[in-house]
């Protein structure tokens, strides 16, 4: 079992999940077709020798297997559906010689009859239980005996022409939720509702509910929230102008909310446009936001800050990229006028600035991976001043002025990432502020050996190795002469060494981990009038060791280990605090496709043993299980639902053994769930 | 004999009658007799003391200062000089002061009690009588240790700040009498100076250790004042004396000062780590998610976060069943992360379980003993400081639209961390139901140029497809075509995967990824 690196990342379409009659229609070129069947009328004829090969590419993929030449003709015969789209086809002769000809090289479309297309995805499931016995205590003897949770998601697609709507629904339901047990709660946590009109010159789309402003600057980072958007962009791709105005925090509520807020101090509008001057040569690109909000929503810890932050902010970028984008320059200013204290509260709002440079290198372009597999680089400036805010980039790091070095490269199974980094603090040389300054350096190394045998004697016991090893060091101070300014000291050492071991098997594999960081404080003690101001900490230690073993030996069964063990010690006190949590995972059909058990268990020790014995130690051991046995009573056949009944427990307990408090629950459920899927065109 | 019991009896007579006309005193007391003094605060109390005398004839009776002693030792006098005269018995009141500083010196010098005595003096006579009262010197406590949870703590000047401390205070085995302190006071770190005085008494008796828990409050008024005067931080401080001994220890917290939540992660003022914010989303941008049981998740947790340290935490989940009004959590994986000081660190969640359909509620907690309000109370271990969780939901379901059941696993697939060459074939199991297969090839290709400001985390390599080959269900082994042998590149590492579909085109099975590295010539 290999770590999947691609499942979240790509996916590659090819064949359709329908098999409706479609046409295609080619560039210039005669294409009949169905969405198995193609018939391709070559410009010229292909030499019927038997040193030359034929090869057909589509999408990417050779499929002369299902291919077949005769003269100018191409017949492909695929086992599965095309997918409504574009398709590229690449027809090559390799001859005797070496030499490589192209027969063709197009693109078609695959589109249904009258253009117009649509295709539809949705499933839902519904469970439906009850408690029927449980360890009472004051908060659960209050909620519910019968509870139902349930989830739905739609995906729909409908072309017309050059019209297209698109629809996404996730939603949830849950009968006996945690924050809300004595109502029924749905949630929202993603819906989106878009028409695009296609004409030659360009793509325009209006957008309802999740907006993602994909943009990584300094007015935005990761910005997602409900609301509705509109852009326009060049189909050549040379410009794309959009405008937004969206909840400035994230919600999940169904019953309000669903494109804008409620509340008056939660919504930022904005305007982000891009140009091409010279390609990509030279690319400007322009945003404009404004708004406010408070430090809260869905996701984020709840402060009770009350606050009301807001302001506006713009930026101007420019990008260019050159060597077949092996190079790429980036050079933006960004500047707002923000109230970052509370609006009506404290100061006004300030106006400040940010600017970064980067500069760019990889190996995908020109430049080659050389002696490398792949390689990419750069080298960044940054500076955001201490009162720049952006709201949708709001954490962003101010106050600072940093400068980054990083490389990553493969070579032979071995990848490295290196990082040297110096930030400075105090921009604005403020007096009663400490300056201060934080250099990072780094090394990471991973390294998959290549050509062992894996079923060798060694490996055939042990599994395949791999390697990470990782150190990091980071020095933190500031000038000596500042401490008694600001009455503490900083001057410290972080080191930080990583190893992990991973060994696999086709159905088992096992990894050991090792983490240090070591916290080396070389800051001195602040005295003033005889009154100690500042004392230095202790340096620390923190050790962490992992083993996880997993176990597949066929479909049927699984099974998963952890065990982790965490020390940390204040090494000038003598004080330990240790962590451990054993885990265990599985997971066994046990008459395939009709009965399913899961089991899991979790035993956690967390204890401290201080140098200063008459502090109160801690020692607390916990234990958590649960298990559900599953009766696939019908499977789910096309469009036909599956049903399931189970029978599920969960069991917790926490033992604080120095005040002898021990908290115990446990529950146990019967229930019925339905599960649906469908889809079409 | 008869002369002999004349002369007694007047002897008697006469003594008689001298003594009625010289009459003494014949005694002297005191109340009360013994008295606890503390070494904590200076000491004044009042004593009486009582002078009885022989006959209802008067006299003069003087006593100069009190005088102190231990055994033989004079420690010496206090007190005022009396003098009275009349008809006894007398009693004579006075105020004793004995500074807090006198006790302390005489505990060390080891005394345990301290006499105070009196010498009453019949003027007339010369004759003098003695009252002692004794003053028991109290133990002085040595206090161990006092600390304080959290250890810092952030307040805002945009709003009012409500927080609590819990106090600890250890002392010798020998301590029994409790502790006490008056009031907490926040002090200017720049100069030692009180910036604020709390008012609130904390008390406890007997030997400890003893735990105080305490709710304190600092209106946005007087915080703004302190950022208005430059300070960034402030000291809350306690001193914990000993009510009787005189004893005494402290206990700081540092406060860290900023106009709001949002300047506060700029404000770094030590180099400790300050948490200032949690966020957990996943891809929808929000806490809440629906996937399938062949996707499962993983959440990203955004710490925002003044000074650099470890983030200690647990990565903890509710399973369906688990997941009602009352959730029982376990501990997916601890975790110990370095935060480097640059205000905005990202933590990537495991993978999170989705092995059966329903309802998962999932949080992070942070276990920093900093942190803690009240370690040594916490009940639950897993997650002791309540004002740290950050908490997201997701859905799983069990089936995904298109599959009546989970994409298989295609495993046992070769080559793997070999280097192949141009007839090195590509094996792999058969699928059942497999209608065709698509073999994959991906390259490890640098990510996609980031702009630095999201530079959040290390960016992983982002696997790009270069070719694959389509191929027919009799397939399990094939090597790689000529158009396919075009696309690569010598010498260069690369993933590969097997995907099997049915004759709808659905995938049905799907392999991991192994890695070769392609060398045509070898």
């Amino acid at each position: 079992m290999f770590p999947s690196v691609l499942k979240n990342h790509l996916t590659i379409g090819l064949f359709s999940l329908g098999s409706s009659l479609v046409l295609a229609q080619g560039d210039g070129i005669a294409i009949t077709a169905d969405q198995q069947n193609l018939a391709i009328e070559l410009s010229q004829a292909a030499p019927a020798d038997g040193q030359v090969t034929i090869a057909v590419e589509l999408d990417g993929y050779d499929i002369s297997a299902f291919s077949q030449v005769d003269g100018s003709s191409l017949d492909i015969q695929l086992q599965a559906p095309l997918t409504q789209g574009d398709h590229s086809l690449v027809v090559l002769l390799f001859l005797a010689n070496g030499d490589i000809e192209q027969l063709l090289d197009r693109r078609f479309t695959v589109s249904s009859a009258g253009g117009k297309t649509g295709e539809w995805q949705t499933s839902a499931s519904l469970s439906s239980s009850y408690r029927m016995d449980q360890k009472e205590n004051i908060d659960y003897a209050g909620a519910k005996h019968f509870s139902g949770n349930g989830g739905l998601s739609v995906l729909g697609k409908e072309q017309r022409g050059k019209w297209q709507v698109e629809t996404e629904v996730d939603a949830v339901y849950d009968s006996v939720s945690e924050n809300n047990p004595d109502n029924d709660e749905w949630a929202l946590p993603h819906y989106r509702l878009a028409t695009t009109y296609q004409s030659d010159a360009a793509t325009s789309q209006l957008s309802l509910g999740n907006i993602a402003i994909e943009r990584e600057d300094l007015l935005f980072s990761a910005f997602q929230r409900r609301g509705v958007a509109a852009s326009i962009a060049g189909t050549e791709g040379n410009y794309k102008i959009g405008v937004f105005s969206i909840q400035s925090e994230p919600t999940t509520r169904y019953n309000g909310d669903l494109w804008q807020s409620e509340s008056s101090s939660d919504g930022s509008t904005g305007v982000t446009a891009t140009i091409a001057v010279l390609g990509e040569y030279l690319q400007v690109s322009a945003a404009y936001l404004d708004g406010e909000t408070s430090l809260g929503g869905a996701g984020y810890i709840n402060f009770e800050d009350p606050t009301i932050y807001g302001g506006d902010g713009w930026n101007v970028a420019i990008d260019s990229r050159w060597l077949n984008s092996s190079l790429a320059v980036h050079l933006e200013y960004a500047e707002s006028e923000f109230d970052s204290d509370g609006i009506d509260i404290g100061l006004e709002a300030e106006t400040d600035d940010a600017k970064q440079a980067m500069l760019q290198l990889n190996s995908d372009g020109d430049l080659g991976a050389g002696w490398f597999d792949y390689w990419s680089g750069y080298l960044q400036y940054q500076s955001i001043g201490a009162n720049y805010y952006s709201l949708g980039n709001l954490s962003i790091p101010g106050d600072l002025e940093m400068t980054r070095v990083f490389f990553q490269g493969g070579l032979y199974g071995i990848s490295i990432d290196m990082e040297w980094s110096m930030e400075e603090n105090n921009l604005d040389n403020k007096s009663f502020l400490p300056t201060q300054t934080l250099e990072r350096k780094g090394l990471a190394l991973n390294y998959s050996p290549m050509n062992i045998d894996s079923d060798g004697w060694l490996w055939r016991h042990i599994g395949t190795p791999s390697v990470m090893t990782s150190f990091y060091r980071t020095d933190h101070s500031q000038p000596d002469q500042d401490a008694i300014v600001v009455g503490y000291d900083l001057d410290s050492r972080n080191d930080e060494l990583g190893i992990t071991l991973m060994f696999s098997r086709p159905t088992w594999n096992w990894s050991m981990q090792h983490q240090l960081i070591e916290q080396d404080d070389h800051s001195n003690e602040v005295m003033q009038y005889d009154y100690l101001l500042y004392q230095p900490p202790s340096d620390t230690r923190n050790k962490l060791i992992a083993l996880q073993l997993g176990w597949a030996p066929n479909e049927y069964a699984s099974v998963n280990l952890l065990m982790q063990w965490s020390k940390q010690s204040e090494t000038d006190v003598g004080n330990d605090y240790r962590n451990r949590n054993y885990g265990v995972d599985i997971f066994l059909k046990i008459i395939p496709d009709i009965l399913t058990l899961m089991l899991n268990y979790n035993q956690g020790v967390d204890s401290s043993s201080l140098s200063q014995t008459d502090f109160i130690e801690s020692d607390f051991r916990s234990q958590f299980g649960n298990a559900q046995l599953s009766w696939h009573a019908l499977q789910a056949q096309g469009a036909n639902p599956g049903i399931d009944f189970y029978v599920r427990s969960s069991y917790g307990k926490q033992d604080n053994r120095v005040f002898e408090q021990v908290s115990e629950q446990w529950s146990a459920h019967i229930g019925v769930e339905i599960q649906w899927a469908a889809g079409g065109q | 004999m008869k002369a002999l019991s004349l002369r007694i009896v007047l002897s008697i007579v006469v003594l008689l009658l001298v003594g009625n006309v010289f009459a003494a005193v014949t005694g002297a007391s005191v109340s009360p007799i013994q008295r606890q003094l503390s070494g904590s605060s200076n000491n004044l109390f009042s004593v009486s003391w009582a002078v009885a005398t022989d006959s209802g004839r008067s006299v003069v009776v003087t006593s100069s200062n009190a005088s102190l002693s231990s055994g033989a030792t004079s420690l010496g006098f206090t007190g005022i000089p009396f003098s009275s005269n009349g008809v006894g018995p007398f009693v004579f009141n006075e105020s004793i002061s004995i500074s807090a500083s006198q006790v302390s010196s005489w505990q060390s010098q080891n005394f345990n009690s301290v006499q105070l005595n009196r010498e009453f003096i019949d003027s007339t006579t010369g004759t003098s009588v003695t009252a002692t009262m004794n003053l028991l010197v109290p133990v002085r406590a040595n206090f161990r240790a006092a600390r304080v949870s959290p250890t810092q703590r952030q307040l805002f000047g945009a709003q009012d700040n409500f927080f609590n401390a819990n106090w600890q205070v250890v002392a010798d085995s020998g301590h029994s009498s409790g502790v006490v302190s008056s009031f907490a006071r926040v002090i200017n770190p720049a100069n030692g100076s009180e910036l604020s005085r709390i008012n609130e008494s904390l008390s406890a008796s007997g030997s400890g250790p003893f735990l105080f828990s305490e709710s304190i409050g600092l209106d946005a008024t007087l915080v703004d004042v302190w950022i208005n005067q430059g300070l960034r931080r402030v000291i809350l401080e306690r001193n914990f004396n000993d009510p009787l001994g005189g004893g005494s220890t402290q206990a700081t917290m540092v406060l860290m000062l900023s106009r709001s939540n949002l300047q506060a992660a700029r404000n770094s003022v030590t180099g400790g780590l300050s948490i200032q914010g949690l966020r957990l989303e996943f891809d929808t941008g929000n806490n809440l998610a629906v996937t399938t049981m062949d996707s499962p998740l993983k959440a990203r947790l955004t710490v925002i976060h003044s000074g650099s340290g470890v983030l200690e935490g647990r990565w903890q989940i509710a399973e369906p069943g688990s997941a009602g009004g009352n959730p029982m959590y376990r501990t997916l994986s601890l975790v110990r992360k370095n935060l480097v000081a640059n205000q905005r660190s990202i933590v990537q969640s495991p993978e999170l379980p989705a092995t059966r359909s329903g309802k998962y509620l999932m949080r992070f907690c942070v276990s920093n003993r900093e942190f803690i309000e009240g370690a040594g109370l916490i009940t639950d271990s897993q997650c002791p400081t309540e004002y740290l969780i950050v908490k997201a939901a997701y859905q799983v379901q069990a089936l995904r639209v298109g599959s009546s059941s989970a994409v298989a696993s295609i495993q046992g697939l070769s080559p793997n961390q070999q280097t192949v060459d141009a007839t090195t074939p590509f094996n792999w199991p058969a699928v059942a139901g497999a209608s065709s297969y698509q073999l994959q090839l991906f390259a490890l290709a640098s990510a996609e140029a980031t702009l630095p400001s999201s530079m959040l985390e290390t960016k992983n390599l982002e696997p790009r497809f270069v070719t694959g080959m389509v191929l027919p269900a009799a397939s399990t082994s094939i090597t790689l075509s000529k158009l396919v042998k075009i696309r690569l590149q010598a010498n260069q590492r690369y993933l590969w995967r097997i995907t099997a579909h049915d004759a709808s085109g659905k995938v049905i099975a799907i392999s991991a990824e192994p890695t070769f590295i392609y060398q045509p010539d070898k």
